[in-house]
């Protein structure tokens, strides 16, 4: 695996060739408009075994192609990638045929063959294109689009419509999973109930009224809580930054004494914030102002270290646990447990459903787990 | 939907209580010479989900602490006595929202001859008008979507490096969903944002698509690629890694197509940083768009696994950002886009940036590619560039030398 550090220092490229190219893809072009004829001949280094292509031999293949230029009968051009390509008027043939002949001489005949071609023009203009698009990578990129065929997994307009309707008549409280966040210590100390998350089950959700389709998190939610406000202990509420400022939330925000408000935490997924950072950080400012605290919930170590919880004034970072985590001793894995050393009292690790995530996340120093494996202890406090 | 908290019966300034004398009555006993009392005027500002919020704290002073909320204006609220400390409380934590000059105490009885002046200058109050929007019917999405010419609603644009000189050279190109062209397309489908980002999610499949075939790319690109392109998709159309090229094959030797993401579904992608490596011996780069002034200072730029990041020019950038948040960037990394004038380009050549992108770097090609043009005295300058914009034969048509075109900014000698 390559470390993440390595992959994230690499700045993009780009061939100063690219002119070169378009001017030989447009010159290819004329030529076939017009039905003149020309005689293209193509080294591609692509084709030639990897010693060929570096340091002496690709030198001197590159010098020997220069003579070629001397001419006004012959124009060369330098694809990205470094193949060559020497377009010449009919009255060139010779020259072109001879550097042919010193090329198959200097490479073995079944080298030369692959990486060596002389083309004509009109007739043979798809195939320099073609030759044009290789070397600029366009093919290989185009080769690798996978579209997928998702026509049947996406719900069209009218099952979205039918599914709101259906979501619209449903008790969400049903759907409503509570999980306990606990500090646990490795050896069993000083183990506590911190908080009690509250989120609508999603995924079940969906199963039982859409089969697939997914909704962003139902603001509905937020209305039923104040019923629950009666018997509240320190609960986190998991929002989208617009439902701060629906009257939903606005209600319910009155309902709370100023006192109890630092018991609600608000959480907020990183994607989310991102998607509206001017909303978010109004916000952030009113939330803060009432008192409440914040929970950036991370998808993934990815999102946690994009996003650094603790300097966007967050109370709490909750990483998601996932397999995709960094198996332990890796390289990336000592990155992100490095980028991720806040104190023990800001992560959060959720979906602690193995004993292995929690074995990771003593390791990485966390010690506040959320999680089917924590659900399934006995009652605390 | 403030409709919804205005009925409610927490209003102090409640329906039934709306009515002139009402509101005579209200600023009169906020005017009566008692100590200890301050007013409160707000200009909330025109931005929907500010006004609710601080509708909503002033509502809840209102309620707890006596006093009235009266509008005096549609941008000019008054709460018409609260007790001192309450007041400046209020006032501090609304200063925190809105710029200082907008929130205005008025310490009671001192201030009555200004609450008097409304007496006679005040419109009967209105509530806040913010109707819900009316929910957007999703019936014939589908067959509006099917009836929109992708090439229509795609913007060819370019990015370029500048020379000391001020010389622009091609360097990147991007095909681009307009925002605005796929509005009036959708017309009031897409006044639903999720909605506009299903119509998105399928044009851009589509986009891929059509890049694929040769005849349709020829068509939006106006022939050739003249630089390597970005393409916006969505983090769901990114190349999957393909089983045979893990360790099969040598890497591609250039970059051709960079997968353009947003940055909140860039970072939704967990192994994007170990796709990226795959991608690429496919010819394919990643890059990154929508980091705003407002995104920049939550952000650790170093994490983003991105080839290039766009960022997206604004004045307050020049406030919000500092040579720290970037130090530890390559800045060949960094596009300006949005670029719409001088001002865009000091900031970003300050901060060592090479690429530029936006309607002055737009403008810039076409007076570039017009001083090369035989024809050029036959058109202006914005046909030159709508038309090196448009990604539809019919947006070109009018061009003399579509070879220029084609190649956005030909270099002198070509």
């Amino acid at each position: 695996m390559k470390t993440m550090r390595s992959a994230f220092e690499k700045p993009g490229s780009i061939p100063e060739d690219m002119n070169s190219a378009v001017a030989l893809s447009i010159a290819v072009r004329d030529a076939v408009a017009l039905g003149e004829e020309r005689l293209v001949l193509m080294l591609r280094f692509s084709a030639l075994p990897r010693a060929r292509r570096l340091g002496n031999q690709a030198a001197l293949l590159r010098t020997s192609w220069e003579p070629l230029n001397s001419t006004a009968r012959v124009k060369s051009f330098k694809l990205p990638g470094g193949d060559l390509v020497a377009l010449g008027l009919p009255n060139a043939a010779a020259a072109l045929e001879e550097h042919r002949a010193a090329l198959f001489s200097m490479l073995g005949e079944e080298e030369a063959n692959h990486a060596v071609q002389m083309l004509r023009l009109p007739a043979q203009a798809a195939a320099v294109l073609a030759l044009v698009h290789d070397s600029l990578g366009f093919t290989t990129a185009l080769g690798a689009i996978g579209l997928k065929q998702s026509g049947d997994e996406q719900p069209d307009g009218a099952a979205i419509a039918a599914a709101e309707r259906a979501l619209a008549g449903v008790d969400l409280s049903t759907f409503v999973r509570r999980q306990r966040i606990v500090w646990l210590e490795p050896g069993g100390a000083n183990t506590r109930l911190l908080w009690e998350d509250r989120r609508v089950n999603l995924p079940q959700i969906c199963e039982r009224l859409m089969e697939r389709a997914d909704l962003s998190l139902p603001k509905a939610f937020a209305e039923r809580l104040p019923q629950e406000l009666r018997d509240m202990r320190a609960s986190a509420l998991p929002l989208r930054v617009e439902s701060i400022f629906a009257p939903a939330f606005l209600r319910l925000d009155a309902l709370i004494p100023q006192s109890q408000r630092q018991k609600l935490l608000i959480a907020f997924n990183a994607s989310d914030i991102l998607a509206a950072p001017e909303l978010f950080l109004l916000a952030r400012k009113f939330l803060n102002a009432r008192g409440y605290r914040l929970i950036l919930e991370a998808s993934g170590p990815m999102a946690a270290l994009a996003l650094p919880s603790l300097r966007a004034g967050f109370a709490f970072l909750r990483l998601i646990w996932s397999d995709d985590f960094p198996t332990a001793n890796s390289n990336a894995d000592a990155v992100l447990r490095d980028r991720i050393a806040y104190p023990a009292e800001h992560v959060v690790l959720a979906g602690a459903d193995s004993p292995a995530a929690i074995a990771w996340g003593w390791e990485a120093g966390i010690r506040m787990f959320q999680g089917r494996l924590i659900e399934s202890q006995r009652p605390l406090g | 939907m403030i409709a919804s908290i205005m009925d409610s019966d927490q209003f102090p300034a409640g329906a039934s209580r709306t009515s002139p004398a009402s509101i005579t009555e209200a600023l009169r006993r906020a005017m009566r010479p008692r100590d200890g009392r301050a007013a409160l005027r707000v200009a909330p500002g025109h931005q929907p989900e500010l006004q609710r919020i601080i509708f909503c704290l002033l509502r809840e002073t209102a309620d707890l602490k006596g006093g009235s909320l009266l509008e005096i204006a549609p941008d000019d609220w008054l709460l018409t006595e609260a007790p001192t400390p309450e007041a400046e409380r209020l006032q501090a934590l609304i200063s925190k929202l809105l710029p200082e000059s907008q929130v205005q105490l008025l310490p009671l009885p001192q201030s009555k001859a200004v609450l008097g002046g409304f007496l006679g200058a005040v419109p009967a109050p209105k509530f806040l008008d913010l109707p819900a929007p009316a929910p957007v019917s999703l019936l014939g999405l589908e067959a509006r979507l099917g009836r929109i010419n992708l090439a229509q609603v795609l913007a060819r644009r370019s990015y370029v490096t500048l020379s000391a000189q001020g010389d622009p050279a091609l360097r990147l190109q991007r095909l681009a969903l307009d925002t605005a062209a796929l509005r009036q397309a959708l017309g009031n489908y897409a006044e639903d944002p999720s909605l506009l980002r299903h119509a998105q999610s399928d044009l851009q499949e589509k986009l891929l698509a059509a890049l694929g075939e040769p005849e349709s790319r020829t068509g939006l690109l106006g022939g050739a690629l003249a630089a390597p392109l970005l393409v916006d998709m969505q983090a769901a159309l990114l190349p999957e890694v393909s089983e045979n090229n893990v360790d099969a094959g040598e890497a591609a030797t250039s970059t051709a197509l960079y997968a353009t993401l947003a940055l909140h579904e860039a970072i939704s992608l967990e192994n994007l940083a170990a796709r990226r490596a795959f991608l690429k011996r496919d010819a394919w780069g990643i890059a990154i768009t929508g980091l705003s002034a407002a995104a920049l200072p939550l952000l650790n730029l170093q994490a983003l696994p991105a080839d290039f990041l766009l960022l997206e020019w604004c004045e307050e950038l020049t406030e919000r950002t500092s040579a720290k948040l970037f130090a530890r960037l390559d800045p060949s990394r960094l596009i300006l886009d949005a670029c719409d004038g001088d001002a865009a380009i000091s900031f970003g050549l300050g901060l060592g940036i090479q690429h530029y992108g936006g309607p002055w770097v737009e403008d810039l090609v076409a007076a570039r590619r017009m001083n090369l043009c035989p024809e050029a005295q036959r058109c202006t300058r914005a046909e030159c560039r709508n038309r090196g914009l448009a990604a539809a034969a019919s947006g070109r048509m009018g061009c003399h030398m579509p070879h220029l075109l084609e190649a956005v900014l030909p270099k002198a000698s070509a």
